[in-house]
């Protein structure tokens, strides 16, 4: 039976590092590539000594998929194939291509000066990686090989993701990588065909939780920021360079511009404008209102938020401020935040993950005293707020793609085990399909059932109803003969005469015998008159003849009886059959060993 | 009380601590991370404390647990290793302790991370214990570093570092042919550990490893193995590139290379790698222009192919670098830049120059890319105009200029160019092009002493740090030029001459007035102030190199420099007394009131430095076991859990 198997090599019951290893008709197909922000050893890469101890990646792998531009989900790229060592095709979409690069570069710059990192990352690692990048576009097939189809669907959750679908022959996978199955601010839902596959490979983060939606979570983003700035105080939002930070602008350019505020937000990094030229560039990928509006006015040109020059951070009065890095362990967002963490009227808000050890971790631990380099301490006596803006799909979400495209079979990964076995006993429930959650490491081997439909002679059809059967029904399956051909990808069912007739062969006819020694002193005809007798004794319903040419006839098998020429006493049976009777001679010579009964 | 802790031993101040390091030693169930902290805080410890480090660097003790298996145990240990290998004295425990065999074994580790660390370990105590230079190469900037750091490196047993060269050079012969076709992977791993040492070392170290691994480079290359072939052109090219001994097993790499690569010179080939950008056609095409511009015959026996080939490469490389994908684009245009570098390397430019494509072909080819709208192309484009600096120099000897129109158009790029990469190349090509200038010529051209001034201004105000980073590296070259009294800019890496001005201190006034024109001074003290870190500690560094050079006089100096009322001068105005209304300010007095050594001791500590400290860890352990007990301990876990 063809079989399906999936082994997630980062991302089995837990959230980072999303790689997983799909093997489907002979093909073997990375899904993502991410690193963990979380570690700087091993633990940061998936483990791709599972393919390595075997041979190369290149040869091993027939592509490498995106799904969107995350660093826990392409991080590990430039690592892998200019590192461990991968030449084949990566593909992902045109916004996640032109993205992925200034997240990675954002990375490098950040770790290039820390003694603890092993350094992996150079621009030019990340720019040859981005040179094996295929892009993808939504919904058009894209033929990685004679056999191997992809095609991407729309994904939601952030600029350019896409959730895709595998598939070779009549067998396929979907994976979904990160989405978000309702549209937010800038960026619609996702959506996918009822494409019925194999397995549906599914991030489950949000797995028990029913989110209230992203729209209360902005609500009280704005009242936070509106409070602080209303008793005059300044508020720090650190970033990273692209993603949050475009969407956490539109959220106050539009809130500033209704409520008329006056106070200035400023931006600190000088990516602004390259991310806000890439929203502008892919604004097909954003939702409906944000195209509508483009024609009015481009959302992204922001009226409100300025670039930010380090000499205002000590400017008198309200002011909010977007600075990198995002968690608050270095550069620009570190300087700020080191002079108004002593002023109780300032606020910082954290919309996002930080690694153990940053500043940023401290903080939102509650850390009041923070000891800085040179062996200073800092007060912390500013507000600390975290925020969760990310868009992952709740269990609600999850349950809504399943009825979408109707898969055959569930597979959680990208979220935590004890959430993961809720959802799933849930799906099993609700859905009747087997549902998996392998951990990293681990494969989950899925068997398929691909149904081969082929063409039928009519000549054929009626010859079996002539045998008095009745027509091929679904449910009652029967046996029929004919010759299979295969000829340009169809496949047909015809008699053999007329598979003979299209091929142009000749028929030969084959036959088996076979010699039986029989002890047995009586005559000649004697002795095949009682095989006769003891065939037909043993074979009701068979056409058994005893032909005046001294030879018995079992449908097609002759028998012959002739004496042996050194033993009188005993008889040998000559019994032959051509090879569609095969079944029948073998019986027929197993049962005249034995002997024939004796003359009661 | 910094102080009273060095005075006393750790074990009197903090017994926990080695309790603690005991207990974790010796309890074989306990997690691997938490060993692998142990063992990292026993090496940053080292310096004070020497009563445990038998005991937690001895391997056995972790294999016999079989802890050893885990890579974070691994990991640790390298980590722990390279603090302790910070003071001198470690390197006879090192040898005495026979960590040298292991540490050798992880170079090959089936962990990346493991493997890698244990590379720059390896690199780091070859280089560190190195003895100082005596002719020829110069001392690694490393340890330029260190002496501007004010640690000078104590004397150590030479024994034991020939020891531990003599350990490398024997582990060398013998790992690097790879025993089977499995271990290819290691051999690859090793040759690039090699090409990384030979870059690095000084002569006497430089000549003993590549003597040992001279005989394995010949033997990779008779066995060809196809997925060696990029690490082995790496190792010949840096070996090349220094000295021209040991000719005759360079000749003997080519060749087999050669026969390997098999037409490693026709036209399929060359277009193959235009199309692909990877790193391994790219070293392949470098081998490749290598041989066709090697005038002799011995090691370039397809003489006859060439002049067919180049007119083929020339038309292939015309249509490639207007390409529709960015990607072949790139390629193209960093090959042009490459085979400008090559011909410059070759001995004899008039014999090779026919065989290339000519500068007036390349550079209106280049000139384009600039315009490209993928930031990519115009950083290579910058970088491979740079490259073909040298390669005028070299064929004319004359001063090396761009045309002007060239010069405007890279001004413009670092004004208003949106992406940090073409930036940092427009400040690296005017970098490249003053040291060139400055090092073949009595007299730079007007253009680039028209040109730098702004060039220092707006590279030391962008929003990349690199780009400032780069920045003062041109302020370096200028520094060190208009101080030594003459153009010849020293090597980079020259230990520093300091230049005594007791005799002419008027030309110093000159100097420091030239300094202050230009911008290098404001351009160092902005970028003293900088929020990121690595501009900070290079503005820091040439300061106090400035600072010193200053104090050889014994006249007082008058010349100003320019406040401004924003940003920088605002720091220095809160830091200096009596500043609080000026518009300018002494140089020297200025360079004497900020605590520099104080900065820079500062500085010199990564960015991690808070994340990676002990006292760090444990504050956050602290803290963690305060949130857990909290009843809302579930807001605390969604922030780990919610990644993006």
């Amino acid at each position: 039976m063809p079989e399906i198997r999936v082994t997630p090599l980062g991302a089995g019951q837990d959230v980072g590092r999303s790689c997983i290893l799909v093997s489907i008709g002979g093909k073997n197909i990375m899904l993502d590539c991410g690193m963990h922000m979380g570690y700087n050893d091993d633990r940061r890469f998936p483990d791709f000594s599972y393919i390595t101890q075997n041979g190369r990646l290149t040869d091993f792998l027939d592509c490498v998929i995106i799904s969107h531009f995350h660093l826990d989900h392409c991080g590990a790229l430039p690592y892998m194939s200019e590192m461990v060592g991968y030449d084949g095709p990566i593909y992902m979409t045109h916004p996640t291509k032109a993205i992925c690069p200034i997240l990675l570069e954002d990375f490098r710059k950040i770790t290039v000066d820390k003694k603890g990192e092993t350094n992996f990352f150079t621009s030019q690692m990340i720019k040859d990686c981005m040179k094996k990048v295929v892009p993808l576009n939504l919904h058009q097939t894209v033929q990685v090989d004679d056999e191997l189809e992809i095609k991407a669907y729309y994904a939601g959750h952030v600029l350019g993701a896409a959730m895709v679908q595998i598939k070779v022959g009549s067998e396929s996978v979907v994976y979904t990588g990160d989405y978000n199955m309702t549209p937010d601010r800038h960026l619609g839902a996702a959506w996918i065909d009822k494409c019925r596959p194999d397995i549906l490979i599914s991030e489950s983060t949000y797995a028990t939780t029913i989110r209230d939606s992203k729209r209360c979570r902005e609500r009280d983003f704005l009242k936070k920021v509106h409070e602080s700035i209303e008793r005059g105080g300044k508020v720090l939002i650190p970033v990273f360079a692209l993603g949050r930070a475009q969407e956490l602008c539109i959220l106050l350019e539009t809130f500033w511009e209704r409520m008329n505020l006056k106070a200035p937000i400023y931006f600190s990094t000088g990516l602004t404008e390259k991310a806000n030229h890439y929203y502008k560039l892919f604004i097909t990928w954003t939702n409906q209102k944000i195209r509508k509006t483009f024609v009015q006015r481009n959302m992204f040109e922001f009226k409100h938020i300025k670039p930010f020059d380090r000499s205002y951070a000590d400017n008198p009065g309200p002011m909010v401020v977007f600075a990198t890095p995002g968690m608050l362990h270095a550069g620009q967002s570190l300087q700020i935040f080191k002079k108004w963490a002593g002023n109780e009227k300032n606020m910082v808000i954290m919309p996002g993950y930080c690694v153990q050890g940053t500043i940023g971790h401290k903080i939102l631990n509650g850390q009041r005293k923070l000891e800085m380099e040179g062996r200073s301490t800092l007060d912390v006596k500013l507000q600390v707020e975290y925020m969760s803006f990310s868009a992952h799909a709740d269990a609600k979400g999850i349950m809504q793609l399943i009825r979408m495209a109707e898969p055959r079979n569930m597979l959680l990964v990208h979220g935590e085990a004890v959430k993961m076995e809720f959802l799933k006993g849930k799906i099993e429930q609700e859905f009747s399909i087997n549902c998996y959650m392998p951990a990293n490491g681990e494969t989950e081997t899925v068997t398929t059932n691909p149904s081969v439909p082929v063409d039928i002679s009519l000549n054929l059809l009626k010859r079996e109803m002539t045998l008095g059967g009745p027509l091929p029904d679904l449910k009652k399956p029967r046996t029929m003969h004919g010759t299979l051909i295969m000829k340009e990808n169809s496949l047909k069912l015809v008699s053999s005469e007329q598979a003979l007739k299209e091929l142009g062969l000749n028929e030969h006819q084959l036959r088996f015998t076979c010699r039986v020694q029989l002890q047995d002193p009586h005559s000649e005809a004697d002795t095949l008159h009682r095989v006769y007798t003891h065939i037909k004794s043993v074979l009701k319903g068979y056409t058994i003849q005893h032909l005046p040419d001294g030879t018995v006839m079992v449908d097609s098998i002759v028998i012959k009886v002739s004496a042996s020429a050194e033993d009188a006493s005993s008889k040998i049976l000559l019994l032959s059959w051509s090879y569609q009777d095969e079944d029948l001679g073998s019986f027929l010579s197993n049962l005249l060993k034995k002997g024939l009964p004796s003359i009661c | 009380n910094t102080e009273a802790y060095r005075r006393t031993s750790l074990h009197e101040s903090f017994p926990c601590l080695l309790e603690f390091i005991s207990s974790v030693t010796h309890n074989p169930t306990t997690d691997p991370a938490i060993i692998a902290f142990m063992i990292k805080l026993t090496g940053l410890l080292a310096a004070t404390d020497h009563s445990t480090l038998d005991q937690v660097f001895n391997t056995k003790h972790w294999q016999e647990s079989s802890l050893w298996d885990d890579p974070s145990v691994k990991s640790g240990w390298v980590h722990g290793l390279r603090s302790m290998m910070q003071h001198p004295r470690a390197l006879s425990f090192f040898v005495q302790s026979e960590l040298m065999d292991q540490l050798l074994k992880l170079q090959t580790d089936p962990s990346l991370f493991v493997a890698s660390s244990a590379n720059q370990l390896l690199v780091h105590i070859l280089l560190f214990y190195q003895p100082p230079a005596t002719n020829g190469k110069h001392p690694t900037p490393e340890v330029e570093d260190r002496t501007h750091n004010g640690v000078e490196p104590p004397p150590f047993s030479s024994t034991d570092y020939n020891a531990v060269v003599m350990a490398i050079c024997v582990y060398l012969r013998e790992s690097l042919p790879p025993k089977e076709q499995m271990n290819l992977q290691d051999s690859a791993r090793l040759l690039k550990l090699v090409a990384q040492i030979l870059s690095e070392a000084s002569p006497p170290l430089w000549g003993q490893l590549f003597e040992a691994a001279c005989g394995s480079l010949e033997d990779l290359v008779a066995a060809g193995y196809s997925q060696l072939t990029l690490p082995l052109i790496e190792v010949i090219l840096v070996a090349h590139r220094y000295v021209q001994i040991k000719v005759t097993v360079l000749h003997k790499c080519y060749q087999g290379l050669l026969k390997w690569t098999g037409s490693s010179t026709n036209r399929s080939l060359i277009s193959v790698q235009l199309r692909e950008g990877d790193a391994h056609n790219r070293c392949t095409l470098n081998f490749t222009v290598y041989i066709l511009k090697c005038p002799s015959q011995s090691v370039c026996p397809c003489g006859v192919l060439i002049d067919l080939f180049l007119s083929d490469l020339a038309q292939l490389v015309s249509k490639r670098v207007c390409d529709l994908r960015w990607e072949v684009r790139d390629s193209t245009v960093e090959f042009l830049g490459q085979q400008a570098t090559q011909t410059s390397f070759s001995v004899d430019p008039c014999q090779s120059s026919p065989l290339l494509l000519e500068e007036r072909s390349t550079v209106p080819l280049l000139r384009e890319a600039l315009q490209d709208q993928e930031s990519y192309v115009r950083a290579s484009a910058v970088s491979a105009l740079a490259q073909t600096l040298q390669f005028c120099l070299v064929l004319f000897s004359s001063t090396v200029c761009p045309q002007a129109d060239i010069v405007t158009k890279l001004l413009e790029i670092l004004c208003e160019d949106t992406e940090g990469f073409s930036r940092r190349a427009v400040v690296q090509f005017f970098t490249s092009w003053f040291s060139h200038t400055s090092s073949s010529s009595s007299s730079l051209p007007p253009l680039l002493m028209t040109s730098v001034p702004s060039v220092l201004s707006r590279g030391s105000s962008d929003l990349d740090w690199e780009v400032k980073v780069h920045a003062l590296e041109l302020a370096k070259l200028l520094m060190d030029s208009t101080l030594t009294g003459h153009t010849g800019a020293p090597h980079p890496y020259a230990a520093m001459s300091r230049p005594t001005f007791s005799a002419l201190d008027s030309s110093l006034e000159d100097a420091l007035k030239k300094l202050v024109d230009s911008g290098v001074v404001s351009a160092l003290l902005s970028g003293l102030f900088d929020c990121d870190r690595p501009v900070g500690l290079k503005a820091c560094q040439l300061l106090i190199r400035l600072r010193e050079t200053l104090e050889t006089s014994a006249e007082e100096s008058a010349v100003k420099c320019g406040l401004p009322s924003f940003g920088w001068g605002l720091e220095i105005r809160a830091l200096v007394e009596n500043l609080s209304d000026a518009e300018s300010v002494n140089v020297r007095e200025v360079l004497r009131c900020l605590d520099l050594e104080g900065r820079l001791d500062f500085l010199s500590q990564s960015s991690d430095h808070v994340q990676n400290s002990p006292l760090s860890l444990l504050k956050d352990i602290l803290t963690a076991r305060g949130v857990h007990s909290h009843p809302n301990a579930g807001e605390g876990q969604e922030v780990i859990v919610d990644c993006y």
